[in-house]
């Protein structure tokens, strides 16, 4: 058999999408760079460190004061709701859970994506993540805050929320164990406390070096406390390495477990819409599609404003915008598989919510926007021109944060508003006051993002810094000296056979 | 394999990658196997009932098994290129061929088909003939909407919860239908005919067929021609099109589930079946492409271009797996345990999977044999690191989660002959019979191509993989 040869010769330098670097090639010989503009060391430092040390901008103080706003807003439709009771919510007796369980499990999802990309893609060995995950995982933590205020004043008497603990019961209660409330009160905390550790732990290298570059003493002392001592020795690294696998490890599970067992608070009923057995993974997939929806909407300002467009590249974008899609699929093909069984089940019951309530009933609004922004919205990201264009990727991950909340709300709300009795059907119209806790809830997200953003490392530096070239010491310099992927294999020969030619996957670094 | 550690990648350049002429003694035995296997299954089944009721069933099992298998390669081939992954180049030929024995997983489908034009329900108790009153009745009723009706729908006798909550029980279950008799159609099944009867159900399984035997044709025969022409566009072609292609994989692989395996009990349904049954086919997948490997090294092929770092990340994917499996098979369990509607539990129920010490059969044993074998034995069992770079543990493992797998295809599918348990020797004979005609053709494949790709432009990384 004749070899026929198709190589096209490879360019050495990366085309450009507009004013940068376009690393978003899949082309299947070359492993593309992660960090761009021929960065070194400490010009990543540079770049991350410096956000936290140059003067305070007049832009960042605007968005804090809205922020502040908005929280403000957050604070006072708290305070009048325990001086005044649940009553001020659009809540009734048919439509129980509303704007109160739908917020929560809105922010709840959100926070997937933090772990997911700290935890479950660096077992895939996905390196792109390190540019993302430290403001993925802030972000996470966060949404975790919002989402954990919403059932502690949906109680009804906030100040007994701590009830929900299973504290010694000389107080004569006990919590309800076969409750999945229950579960959701030590599957949210177990996942807040378990992020919280492996944002703080990913964080100590670079709270370190933030610590070294200090000059003022008020910051010595604050990164220097929170840098628990750390030197840089290999001990220090080694142990940290073992830490950060253990805690990977140990968040996987709990991507999976968290939105589980928020799905059981509805799937364990009997309620048409609530009860079907797919809810654990269709509300895992959700929760990452909603997660990564939000990095994205974070992610691309940010990397504009603060000048990381060269660590947060155009081929993390592109990967996110894909982990989107992907996501979104999964979540098209839970609503297809739902709406087929009900069908097929020939549950009267079923067939009323899923062919005639959701699609044809009063609040069918709901449901087309959530099927815009959850099924028809992220279908464009099929297109590598548009996953290319931010202002379409921005708009998809809008579409999704706003599919998402509807998701939620047609679960929840549709479901509960016509059950199997008519004669207790309800409408359900918020309030202002449900409104305006909604948007409020932004302002305390905003607000804590935004302090992070200044006062933390935005970029896990210490992580970046190893899907660079440079950190394989042992790699052989001259042609492939900037290797971004799979440094080690230029040490070593391949096993292939006698006579058989073996390309090697190229670096594309040389710019 | 212990000579070939962390040091194979210097010996490597003697690798033999064709297996040849020493694969066709096996060949041969396994092709006389299968034929024989199948040929004995048959004259059982005869012996057994003379509907062949108990044959079908038996059937079923062991070729849902290796459905499973030949759709987890491909399964694994299409992720491969959606992630653009470089570690399991060397690892994607074996599977690649494990995809590409769907035309024989077609043909084997016949009987299945057959069983639904014999017009008795012996297999699918749907496809029985529809008696033409009931039929006229049943359309007067359908168009009669309301919320008592579902009551009435309840067929009495032949639903395992119906029986369970009926005060007499006894005397119900001796109306439960004896082995050679199928429940009649009722008017949930009635209800279903415009999805389950025989023609479209055919119509459904031709699609099916006709795509993943094109899917995974096309997947293998681009992947060799890649080996003749260097052509690295063609990975490039396989990893856009793997996208779609994916979804679409996906959708037929969750509709078979639930027309072979689900509609078995046509009351019942649960939405998260497909990925019940996607769990097996990658657990059946990367426990078989570890045998394949550990067998074909025995032989002397492939000795270095598959080594401990590709045996520790298929072990890493079996325990993966196995969680997963765990996780899915509890959300279908607890959710259906938990809301207690009577037509859902009493598939559990015909399962003897019930907390109820009443509807406690000899199925509970292998319920119970699941949970452990499946999954909580084999999850503290995978997950140290040494055991997934030692050959002689991920062996044993591999085994034990397709002896597993096999189960609970089994658990799936047998409790739906008539709830009664049986040593499953019939099955066992299909299972040979099959194995045999399965192994035989997926031979043939591995025979007609290198075991592994002499091209892909990542084949350099996977070849010098380390896991860190």
């Amino acid at each position: 058999m004749a070899t026929i040869r198709t190589d096209t010769p490879l360019p050495f330098t990366l085309p450009k999408l507009g004013e940068e670097y376009d690393n978003t090639s899949d082309d299947p010989r070359v492993r593309q760079p992660l960090v761009l503009g021929g960065k070194h060391f400490n010009e990543v430092t540079e770049n991350v460190a410096s956000i936290s040390e140059r003067k305070i901008h007049p832009a960042w103080v605007v968005c804090l004061l809205l922020s502040l706003g908005l929280l403000t807003v957050f604070g006072t439709m708290l305070g009048y709701l325990v001086l005044t009771g649940v009553g001020v919510w659009g809540n009734n007796n048919t439509v129980n859970w509303a704007f109160g369980i739908v917020n929560f499990v809105f922010w709840v999802g959100i926070g997937h994506a933090g772990t997911l990309i700290s935890a479950i893609l660096f077992l895939f060995r996905q390196k792109w993540r390190t540019g993302i995950n430290r403001f993925a995982e802030a972000m996470t933590i966060f949404a975790v805050m919002c989402a954990g205020v919403f059932p502690a004043v949906h109680v009804g008497r906030p100040w007994l929320a701590y009830w929900l603990f299973p504290l010694p019961n000389q107080m004569e209660t006990w919590p309800q164990f076969r409750s999945p409330l229950m579960w959701d009160v030590f599957a949210v905390s177990t996942y807040a406390t378990v992020s919280l550790l492996f944002w703080y732990i990913g964080m100590i290298p670079d709270l370190a070096t933030l610590r070294d570059r200090s000059t003022s003493r008020v910051r010595q002392i604050a990164y220097g406390l929170f840098s628990l001592g750390w030197t840089g020795s290999s001990r220090h690294w080694h142990r940290f390495e073992r830490a950060y696998l253990l805690l990977a490890g140990l968040a996987t599970p709990l991507v999976l477990s968290v939105h589980s067992v928020v799905s059981f608070d509805f799937a364990t009923s009997q309620i048409p819409g609530w009860h079907t057995t797919i809810f654990p993974p269709y509300f895992v997939a959700g929760a990452i599609y909603g997660g990564f929806a939000m990095v994205l909407c974070l992610a691309i300002p940010a990397r504009q404003y603060f000048g990381l467009k060269e660590i947060i590249t155009r081929r993390h974008i592109d990967n996110m915008a894909k982990v989107m899609l992907g996501t979104g699929l999964i979540v098209a093909y839970s609503y297809t598989m739902e709406f087929f069984i009900a069908g097929y089940s020939g549950n009267t019951f079923e067939q009323f919510h899923f062919l005639h309530n959701r699609p044809f009933g009063p609040m069918k609004i709901c449901f087309y926007l959530m099927m815009f922004g959850n099924v028809v919205a992220p279908q464009l990201l099929w297109f590598k021109k548009l996953r290319n264009h931010l202002g379409v990727v921005m708009f998809c991950a809008i579409a999704a944060n706003m599919g998402m909340w509807f998701e939620r709300f047609v679960i929840i709300v549709i479901s509960l508003h016509r059950d199997f009795l008519p004669s207790s059907w309800a409408m359900f119209y918020p309030t202002p006051v449900d409104i305006a806790t909604l948007c409020g809830s932004f302002g305390l997200f905003f607000t804590m993002f935004l302090l992070f953003c200044r006062f933390l490392p935005m970029v896990a530096m210490a992580e970046v810094k190893t899907v660079m070239p440079e950190s394989h010491a042992h790699s052989p310099h001259g042609e492939h000296h900037r290797w971004d992927y799979q440094p080690d294999q230029h040490s070593k020969t391949g096993p292939y056979k006698k006579g058989e030619r073996l390309r090697e996957v190229r670096d594309w670094t040389g710019i | 394999m212990s000579e070939h550690t962390e040091h194979s990648h210097a010996t490597s350049a003697d690798e033999r990658i064709e297996l040849g002429q020493a694969a066709w003694p096996v060949y041969n035995i396994a092709k006389i196997a299968g034929i024989v296997g199948i040929l004995a299954a048959l004259l059982l089944g005869f012996f057994e009932d003379h509907t062949f009721r108990r044959f079908f069933f038996a059937y079923l099992v062991s070729y849902a098994f290796f459905l499973s298998i030949a759709l987890g390669g491909i399964a694994f081939v299409l992720m491969q290129h959606l992630t653009r992954a470089g570690w399991s180049v060397s690892t994607r030929r074996a599977a690649e061929a494990m995809g590409a024995t769907m035309p024989i997983l077609a043909a084997l489908a016949a009987p299945i088909v057959v069983s639904l034009f014999l017009n008795n329900g012996a297999l699918y108790r749907w496809a029985q003939p529809v008696p033409a009153h009931v039929e006229g009745e049943s359309q007067a009723n359908a168009t009669q909407p309301g919320a008592e009706r579902l009551v009435e729908q309840k067929p009495a006798g032949t639903d395992g919860e119906q029986v369970a909550n009926s005060p007499d029980r006894q005397e119900l279950k001796t109306e439960h239908p004896s082995a050679h008799g199928v429940p009649p159609l009722d008017e949930i099944i009635l209800k279903k005919r415009i999805w389950l009867n025989p023609v479209f159900f055919t119509i459904r399984l031709i699609i099916y067929f006709a795509f993943w035997c094109w899917l995974a044709m096309y997947y293998w025969r681009q992947s060799v021609l890649q080996d003749r022409n260097d052509d690295f566009r063609i990975t490039e072609r396989l990893q856009t099109l793997s996208g779609p292609l994916t979804l679409v994989f996906f959708f037929t692989l969750t509709f078979a589930a639930f027309d072979l395996i689900m509609s078995l009990d046509p009351h019942w349904y649960s939405t998260i079946f497909g990925i019940y049954f996607f769990t097996g086919c990658m657990l059946a997948v990367f426990a078989s492409l570890v045998l394949v490997f550990t067998l074909l090294q025995r032989l002397g092929y492939m000795t270095s271009s598959v080594n401990t770092e590709h045996y520790h990340d298929m072990g890493k994917w079996l325990f993966a797996w196995t969680f997963f499996w765990g996780y899915i098979a509890f959300s279908q369990f607890m959710l259906i345990w938990y809301s207690n509607i009577p037509e859902e539990t009493s598939w559990f129920v015909h399962r003897g999977a019930s907390t109820r010490l009443q509807d406690v059969n000899g199925w509970s044993w292998v319920s119970l044999a699941l949970l452990f074998g499946q999954f909580l034995i084999p999850f503290p069992g995978l997950l140290s690191r040494w055991v997934k770079r030692k050959k002689g543990s991920l062996v044993f493992w591999a085994c034990w989660i397709l002896v597993f797998h096999w189960i609970d295809v089994w658990w799936m599918i047998s409790p739906e002959l008539n709830g009664r348990f049986y040593i499953p020797i019939l099955e066992i004979v299909c299972f040979i019979g099959i194995a045999g005609l399965w192994f035989a053709t997926y031979l043939r494949f591995l025979n007609k191509a290198p075991l592994r790709p002499l091209h892909d432009p990542r084949l350099s990384e996977a070849l010098v993989f380390q896991n860190a």
